[in-house]
């Protein structure tokens, strides 16, 4: 109870402040609005459903895309974490590449597959490829040597010692890559939207910016904010229902 | 003890790696319902030598035979217990007996019979449907055996099974394992470095020479059976602690030599 209660007094210590630099008119006022102002705005944003088609279209890049991220990203952290000689050829290069901002690619992409969703799903999939990767391989390498000299020494077949050994054992670090890899993807097709879209949150948040709406601005981001915290809430618990499979499922 | 032909039979074989030899030339036998002990000083090749004979590791050359037969890749008959940790957190105690059964596509009633009855010889009743962050290290060892046992292996390999528990547990254990094998007529090949453990337990001791390890001589310990722990404070077992150690000595010296460069 505790922490949610320090939580709970914390954003609300953050809104009265906001709401004190707001009303002493110490900012320009179309800078930044009062609460009650960004809170009316989000509404007519939701209650209106002009939010709603906006909001599909930046699941629908970020999903597309993180889907894309899942596969390749399990398949070659899955060979690399196998393959020790594989592994030190092309893991440095890879972690390289994971630590550049993956914007740069867009114009790229802009040029490839244009300026609607397909370029933020490529942007979402080459992000949250990434974390895939890195946690797969590190995941699959890691697989206790113990474990698979027993499998081996009982005749286990590849698929067995797969499907007995690997996929228990990698269950809970290559849920945690894609944890992130969800969190990256959806970043990633957001920022796509922010620079060339037509449609999705991003794209919200920059015409309201444009055409100086300023409090609908502001609740495109607090929605934005929003939506992305239910997707971490949603992500965390499924990573909690994943480490009950692989640890005491049977209770 | 010792007629027909051995359930093991190693002859002449060798592992050599790239930059050294850790096994060279190996070769003793295991008769039926033998508990034969492989001791030697720490980095002789113990275990590699166990890893050899289960096929886990390739061979550079020589043979194993299992009852008269050739073997290449390890043997649905050799069961091996690791010093290490080896059960699966993601399984209960009885999932973990089931592996191997489960792996030779035996149908799940008749495996669940056969981990029972394992359960019932290695004394874990009323664990087996733990997982194993709730057991302790004994317990995790025993559910090891176990799963080793079930799939009624013609021998039993065990690479310093008892190594990371405490003394006290190891005794124990080890009179456990005694009972166990009297029950079933396990034959059973014992990697240690622990002199009074190989005493204990064997009726020989394979002594190994420092890296590159060869068989040194075999002592036979001829204390009766069956063999509990209160066999440790005889005459008899001081004497053969001794000359054991007595054969040891040189070779612990040179590997902690070794060690040293």
């Amino acid at each position: 109870m505790k922490p949610l209660l320090i939580q709970t007094v914390t954003v609300l210590v953050f809104a009265a402040v906001w709401e004190a630099v707001a009303e002493s008119g110490l900012l320009f006022a179309g800078i930044l609005p009062g609460i009650g102002e960004i809170l009316r705005a989000a509404w007519v944003l939701a209650s209106s459903g002009v939010i709603f088609p906006h909001l599909l279209v930046t699941v629908h890049e970020a999903s597309v895309g993180f889907v894309f991220a899942a596969l390749f990203g399990i398949a070659l952290g899955l060979l690399l974490g196998t393959q020790p000689f594989l592994r030190r050829v092309f893991e440095p290069p890879l972690l390289y590449f994971a630590a550049t901002p993956k914007i740069i690619l867009y114009p790229i992409f802009l040029m490839l597959l244009g300026a609607k969703l397909e370029s933020k799903m490529a942007m979402a999939a080459v992000s949250g490829f990434f974390p895939l990767v890195v946690n797969t391989t590190i995941a699959a390498a890691g697989v206790n040597r113990v474990f698979l000299k027993v499998a081996r020494s009982v005749g286990a077949s590849r698929l067995q010692t797969f499907a007995q050994i690997y996929l228990p054992s990698m269950l809970l670090p290559v849920a945690g890559g894609a944890r992130l890899g969800i969190g990256v993807s959806l970043v990633a097709a957001i920022l796509g939207e922010l620079k060339v879209s037509n449609a999705g949150l991003g794209f919200v948040i920059m015409e309201s910016f444009n055409h100086f709406r300023i409090p609908e601005m502001y609740a495109g981001i607090l929605l934005t904010f929003l939506f992305a915290a239910a997707v971490n809430v949603a992500m965390t618990l499924l990573l909690m229902r994943c480490r009950g499979f692989a640890h005491e499922s049977a209770r | 003890m010792k007629n027909g032909t051995p359930i093991l039979e190693v002859r002449n074989l060798s592992k050599e790696y790239s930059d050294f030899t850790a096994i060279d030339n190996v070769g003793f036998e295991v008769y039926r319902h033998e508990f034969v002990s492989i001791i030697g000083p720490s980095g002789c090749g113990k275990s590699t030598l166990l890893e050899l004979i289960a096929g886990l590791v390739p061979r550079s050359s020589g043979e194993v035979f299992i009852q008269g037969v050739a073997v290449n890749n390890g043997h649905s008959s050799i069961g091996i217990i690791f010093q290490q940790e080896s059960i699966f957190p993601w399984r209960t105690a009885l999932e973990n007996m089931e592996f191997g059964l489960q792996m030779q596509g035996v149908p799940q009633d008749e495996r669940r019979r056969k981990a029972l009855e394992m359960v019932e010889l290695m004394g874990l009743g009323g664990f087996e449907n733990r997982y194993p962050d709730q057991l302790s290290g004994g317990m995790k060892q025993r559910v090891a055996i176990a799963r080793a046992l079930v799939m009624e292996p013609e021998i039993l390999l065990m690479d310093e099974p008892f190594g990371a528990l405490d003394e006290q547990t190891r005794i124990i254990l080890g009179e456990e394992l005694l009972r166990i094998r009297q029950e079933i007529g396990q034959t059973i090949l014992f990697v240690t470095h622990n002199i009074n453990e190989a005493v204990q337990l064997s009726d020989r001791v394979v002594i190994m020479t420092a890296r590159p390890g060869k068989v040194k001589t075999v002592i036979d310990i001829d204390l009766e059976r069956p063999r509990t722990s209160a066999v440790i404070p005889t005459e008899k077992f001081g004497r053969l602690v001794g000359e054991v150690w007595m054969q040891l000595r040189e070779e612990a010296l040179k590997s902690f030599k070794q060690a040293a460069r």
